[in-house]
């Protein structure tokens, strides 16, 4: 593996170029469920990233975590939207202006993060040509302890850290998605009408021979109906249900 | 093999990285006709085994004793036209199949048919598989969005539901072994089950995890759609469900990755809790009984073990399509959240209490033996009992049918 | 999905106006696995759960009733296997004795047993049908398999007996086509006699199976009340609770000569009426053991040899196929009207007919069960979830052909 950089550079630029392109498909698609589509494929590049970096743990809970969340992002896009053909679910009459806000904001954003990026504190100097060279490997995989963590694709090292270190934000999130779900329950809850009486729908008494003109009376459980019900109930009971 | 060809190619004088796009292509090619053949016969199987239940033939025209049966019916689907109805989504309709046969198959990648026939040894197997097969889903739902049809659309839907209910005690319960094994390679998985040489005592089934494996085949089951849990193409409501609109190709793309993920869940079963490749009776016998030590003869051996092993739970799974009724769907999530992932929190639990007081070896793996199982089994499933006790008195009885009485209410009201 | 927009009381706090989703109307037949033929239910689906149903019928309407008027009796008499082909039978003992109660004519004593044996034959090949299907309907395919395994062997008799697996035509007016082939009572009573080892096979891999009784138990609940306002008739109704069943109340054929018991259900629900018609099955059982001790003049071997020896009390009227001998082709009952109600498989099926001394009806009127017991169907659904429709339709036993007729 060790004369594949180029092969890994190719890999970056492909996955890199999948997840922007994804991701800005995601943004600007018209229908929901090719927007799902999209992400799928944002997030199946991001995790060819992270094996690139050597975490195929997190890699693997990436396709796991999103692979699921993204049948749900499906399901609501089929929900929400309801028949084809597909319409932008927020609606035609968007007024123009809105844009500005989240636009600014998303610029400014931008702009942080491509100062802190350049600011000369991170060590960014491998941008060498077009191909990225990885930040001193040698001295990444030197490390103590390093090369145990790479074997194990990780999970010994993160499970650790996330049970001690970062105990705290770990939680919290557990929690975040307990409160998340217990949302949806109470949201998606049906309301049914208040139990009137328990009990079985019987026959009813006033129904006489009358009922049935000339030709035929119904007996209402008396001898040998009766025992055939009975029968019955014995049997349920055995059954271990009732 | 692996290195032969391998200095075949450098021979050949081609650079590594294409050298190394042969090698994944070469192998891939390898494994994924294992799961085809595989695939071709459990659907003759299938129907044997239908027909015996239900005193038939089967299959038995095309060649001797119906063997050829699969490759016919593969000739006439090759040869289907190819149907598509107004107001398909064209793209999506044609991707489903893809994105549905595609992780199937790459999961055999991950499985360790032998010790040698094994495309990855990814040191987080485990874990990628069931995200691969978490992904089929969405093929799944993009064939009943894009079908233009209703009942496909309600197919998809099921089936979203489904996956995403009991991939969680699938997931919970290959935890338990993952807990044991102390990894989540599934070689070294197998190698911990073989590891004190008792056979068929040792395995993870029968000396740690039995409810885990009790879980786990249930949740595969509905993980694979197969019946009782095959909602997603109930025939009988849902007329073919998500691949009602599929004819051709297209069809058989799903056909295939159904029984290939029965076969590649069944793979994955017999690794985490019945040995993997080795025999039941410790070891490989060639190597034990014989002295025989010649590789290739081995790897045979160990090829043999697991498929028969496999096919033993691919038989009862066809058995149990054979005689069980159809869940609803509120049963079939009742039945994951109510009962099985519970059930596998309080599992995982005492598989955690095992590992920490009894066997004592913190991360290390636990090293199961004919007798390791009796003491362990007292102190971690005498909690689960009690954990088990607590939940049925405090939520009430699982059992007990609550949504009959709202439903007979609902209709009295009608 | 989501939530629904109508029928939740409001009471959100959070909420001010539940999320909207629409309802999608499933076009469910005319063709469809589980429609049992023809039938196309008109279904709004709120996801699973079923708010509205709708059956149309008619995509089988042969006009059974106006081809009647057009040929004499004994032409349309092959025609009436067709109105319910399941238990044609029970048609042709409609129609044949209207017309003997019109003209009056008499019924020997062994034509009215065999016409009890082959009717309660009739009654567990239907039931054997439905058993198989219904159990499809809920997803378990080899029940199937195994139903008609045993519905082939009494198929088999009916082949011995009049020739026909399905379309039998064996009833004449006061008798029957044909006597008994010689030992086929012998045949019957062997069928009869393993038959309720399969039927316990069938209990033990069905009725004790805990997902076929989460699938039935409590659904489709039918109220006494509900089955009677409906006019539902037959097992369905006596799973309700309701010990009406014609062979008991108003003993036709002979009926009263033999002893049986009729199921009757308590709650309704699709599991009470799997059990009533699964115990229907032993009773017929029982009914056509005593037949078969009972007829006059046992089996044919038997009488024939008793002839063959100048026997005069074998010759008797009670002996005979034929009650009195009549021109079929030609015959024409007097004037007059006449009905019959017969408790078939699934009901009551009525047979009203008025004659004006031709060899034509003036009218027939035939009164299908399954008619009356689809009309309860909708108000059964409302409600529950979509696959309960195929457990509720299934358990209720509609044949189509005798809904359009």
């Amino acid at each position: 593996m060790e004369n594949l950089t180029l092969l890994n550079q190719i890999s970056f630029w492909l996955f890199a170029i999948m997840m922007i392109g994804g991701a800005l498909g995601v943004v600007f698609h018209k229908s929901i469920v090719y927007s799902a589509l999209l992400l799928l494929v944002t997030f199946l590049s991001i995790a060819g990233l992270f094996v690139l970096l050597n975490a195929p743990f997190i890699a693997a809970a990436q396709i796991l975590v999103y692979g699921v969340g993204l049948t749900i992002v499906l399901i609501f896009g089929i929900m929400l939207t309801g028949d084809k053909p597909f319409v932008d679910p927020v609606g035609q009459e968007r007024p123009k202006r809105y844009w500005l806000i989240p636009g600014v904001i998303a610029f400014a954003f931008m702009g942080f993060l491509l100062w802190s990026l350049l600011s000369p504190n991170y060590n960014f100097t491998a941008v060498n040509g077009l191909f990225l060279e990885r930040v001193q490997p040698s001295i990444a995989e030197t490390l103590p302890g390093v090369q145990a963590i790479i074997a194990d694709g990780g999970v010994t090292h993160i499970g650790l850290l996330l049970f001690s270190k970062y105990l705290l934000p770990f939680e919290l999130a557990s929690v975040l998605l307990l409160l998340a779900m217990i949302g949806a329950i109470i949201l998606s809850k049906r309301q049914f009408p208040e139990e009137e009486a328990e009990g079985e729908p019987h026959v009813s008494q006033d129904l006489d021979g009358g009922a049935m003109e000339g030709k035929s009376c119904c007996s209402l459980n008396e001898g040998n109906g009766n025992l055939a019900s009975e029968n019955f109930d014995s049997e349920k009971e055995t059954l271990g249900v009732h | 093999m692996h290195d032969l060809i391998y200095r075949l190619l450098m021979n050949l004088g081609l650079p590594v990285e294409l050298i190394f796009f042969i090698w994944a292509g070469l192998m891939f090619v390898v494994i994924s006709l294992v799961g085809q053949v595989a695939v071709v016969f459990m659907v003759l199987m299938e129907r044997k085994v239908l027909a015996w239940i239900t005193q038939r033939k089967g299959p038995n025209r095309v060649g001797p004793w119906g063997l050829l049966q699969t490759v016919a019916d593969g000739v006439k689907l090759l040869f289907k036209e190819d149907i598509m109805i107004p107001g398909q989504d064209k793209f999506l309709f044609t991707a489903a199949p893809i994105l549905f046969f595609a992780p199937t198959f790459v999961i055999y990648a991950l499985l360790p048919f032998t010790d040698k026939l094994l495309g990855l040894n990814l040191p987080i197997g485990l874990l990628l598989i069931f995200a691969l097969s978490s992904l089929s889903v969405v093929g799944i739902v993009l064939a009943g969005w894009g079908s233009n049809n209703k009942y496909s659309l309600i197919g998809g839907m099921r089936s979203a539901a489904q996956a995403i209910s009991y991939e969680i005690p699938l997931v919970l319960s290959a935890l338990g072994v993952a807990l044991a094994a102390g990894t989540l390679n599934l070689k070294t998985i197998i190698e911990s089950q073989n590891a004190g040489q008792y056979g068929i005592f040792s395995w993870y089934w029968l000396s740690i995890l039995p409810l885990s494996f009790v879980i786990f085949w249930s949740s595969s089951i509905a993980e694979v759609n197969r019946s009782p849990f095959d909602l997603p193409e109930a025939e009988s409501e849902l007329v073919s469900g998500y691949n009602t609109e599929y004819t051709g190709m297209k069809f058989a793309l799903f056909f295939l990755a159904e029984y290939a993920s029965l076969f590649g869940m069944s793979v994955l079963m017999v690794i985490l809790f019945f040995g993997g490749y080795y025999s039941p009776f410790g070891g490989l016998l060639l190597q034990k009984w014989f002295h025989i030590n010649d590789p290739i003869l081995l790897e045979f051996e160990m090829a043999t073990w697991l498929i028969i092993k496999t096919y033993i739970f691919i038989a009862l799974a066809m058995l149990i399509r054979g005689t069980l009724p159809r869940l609803k769907p509120d049963q079939l999530m009742g039945f994951s959240w109510k009962f099985l992932i519970p059930l596998s929190l309080v599992n995982i639990l005492s598989i955690a209490i095992l590992k920490l007081t009894w066997i004592g070896t913190g991360l290390k793996t636990i090293q199961a033996g004919p007798f390791t199982f009796v003491v362990p089994y007292i102190v971690a499933y005498g909690v689960l009992a009690i954990v088990l006790f607590l939940i049925l008195v405090i939520f009430g009885n699982i059992f007990k049918r609550k949504v009959i009485s709202r439903i007979q209410l609902q209709q009295r009201t009608v | 999905m989501a939530t629904t927009a109508t029928n939740i009381p409001q009471q959100g706090v959070f909420l001010e106006k539940d999320i909207d989703t629409n309802d999608m109307v499933v076009n469910i037949g005319p063709q469809h696995p589980s429609t049992h033929g023809v039938l196309r239910l008109i279904t709004t689906l709120d996801g699973e759960i079923v708010k509205n149903i709708e059956p149309v019928i008619g995509y089988l309407h042969r006009s059974k009733e106006k081809m009647a008027e057009s040929r004499s009796l004994y032409q349309y008499q092959p025609t009436i296997d067709r109105v319910e082909y399941l238990s044609s039978f029970f048609d042709h003992y409609a129609f044949v004795s209207t017309v003997e109660a019109i003209a009056e004519l008499e019924v020997p004593k062994r034509v009215q047993y065999i016409r009890m044996i082959t009717m309660e034959l009739n009654r567990i090949t239907s039931h054997l049908l439905w058993f198989g299907t219904f159990l499809l309907d809920l997803g378990a395919s080899s029940p199937m398999f195994y139903a008609f395994r045993e519905r082939e062997k009494i198929l088999k008799l009916f082949e011995d007996l009049t020739g026909a697996r399905m379309m039998y035509n064996y009833y004449r007016f006061g008798g029957v086509i044909a006597d008994m082939p010689e030992g086929w009572l012998d045949k019957v009573r062997k069928v009869v006699d393993e038959f309720p080892d399969r039927l316990d096979e069938y209990e033990a891999i069905v009725t004790k199976n805990p997902i076929f009784l989460d699938r039935t138990i409590g659904i489709g609940i039918m109220s006494a009340e509900m089955a009677l306002a409906n006019g539902v008739t037959g097992p369905s109704l006596r799973a309700s609770g309701i010990k009406l069943d014609l062979r008991k109340t108003n003993p036709y054929c002979s009926y009263d000569e033999v002893d049986f018991d009729v199921p009757v259900g308590n709650t309704g629900d699709c599991y009470d009426r799997y059990r009533v018609r699964f115990q229907e099955m032993r009773e017929s059982l029982k009914i056509i053991r005593q037949a078969i001790d009972k007829i006059p003049g046992g089996d044919t071997a038997e009488l024939n040899k008793r002839r063959a020896a100048g026997d005069e009390t074998a010759n008797e009227m009670d002996l005979q196929i034929y009650g009195k001998k009549i021109n079929l082709i030609t015959y024409k009952p007097p004037k007059g009207e006449g009905s019959t109600i017969v408790e078939s498989p699934r009901g009551f099926l009525g047979c009203y007919i008025i004659t004006d001394g031709s060899p034509k009806a003036y009218r027939i009127k035939w009164r299908g069960a399954s008619f009356s017991n689809l009309s309860v169907l909708a108000p059964l659904m409302k409600g529950l979830l979509f696959p309960d429709l195929m457990a509720i339709f299934g358990s209720i036993d509609v044949i189509l052909p005798e809904v359009d007729r």
